[in-house]
């Protein structure tokens, strides 16, 4: 995937996401307008950001040096 | 250079000179290496580095926090996830040649830097996904970059780069995703 498909696909993830949930097959469907490949990868993105529980939750690591 | 000093320094990195972000990136690049270099020597072999801690430890030491603004404390953990990268690679790439044997390991994205020493196939494939990511997504590496290597929140990566901490979440979402499938396919 080149840096432009790339970035097509992001932006239709976020549209995608900022729908409400019964709304969001639909919106998908037209965005992506019939491009099977670059459903595929935008249903990829939506997976892995309604998927990764507890990324927004904390750090990556404990850190006994968290500054104020 | 005194502690004082680190701090004009950001100030003038922050109004575009050139020579001063050289001379930022050096100090913070000394310290953490130094760093390093004194933890790996003490500790156990089979320790685990923490990165994201001497990071935040090299800030401690070089900062004068009460004549830091919020902004140059951003800046400071931008250049420092930066150099603390860097560190790790060239650990990895010196270490790799006589360590190799296996790809067979699997670790959670989380724990890649703690894998500096024990792993450094695995760190310095990581940094080649990285790499191509980049040209895929310069945002989505540097958040990467921020939350591996400098030990930030969603929140503090938004504030570094001036959008949403949502737009971080779910950036960083996408990009442990990628970089987990470019890793499993190697």
């Amino acid at each position: 995937m080149n840096a432009e498909r790339w970035q097509k696909a992001k932006a239709i993830c976020f549209a995608v996401l900022d729908r409400e949930p019964d709304q969001r097959s639909a919106t998908l469907a037209e965005l992506c307008n019939g491009d099977a490949e670059l459903r595929r990868e935008v249903v990829t993105m939506i997976m892995d950001v309604l998927t990764d529980d507890g990324a927004y939750a904390s750090p990556p690591k404990p850190n006994p040096f968290t500054p104020r | 250079m005194s502690d004082r000093d680190i701090t004009e320094l950001i100030a003038e990195v922050r109004k575009g000179n050139a020579a001063a972000s050289d001379d930022l990136f050096q100090r913070v690049y000394g310290e953490l290496r130094r760093l390093a270099a004194s933890y790996m020597r003490h500790e156990r072999p089979d320790h685990t580095l923490q990165p994201t801690a001497l990071v935040h430890e090299a800030y401690l030491r070089l900062i004068d926090q009460r004549n830091l603004p919020g902004e140059s404390r951003a800046h400071f953990f931008g250049v420092a996830a930066n150099v603390m990268r860097r560190i790790l690679v060239d650990h990895a790439r010196a270490h790799r040649a006589n360590k190799r044997g296996g790809r067979d390991v699997k670790v959670p994205l989380d724990d890649a830097p703690a894998l500096a020493v024990e792993n450094p196939d695995y760190l310095v494939d990581l940094d080649d996904a990285l790499e191509r990511l980049a040209a895929l997504d310069p945002r989505q590496a540097r958040i990467v970059e921020l939350r591996f290597y400098g030990g930030l929140s969603v929140e503090e990566a938004a504030a570094i780069l001036s959008i949403a901490p949502r737009t971080v979440d779910r950036d960083w979402r996408i990009a442990r995703g990628w970089l987990r499938r470019q890793l499993e396919e190697l």
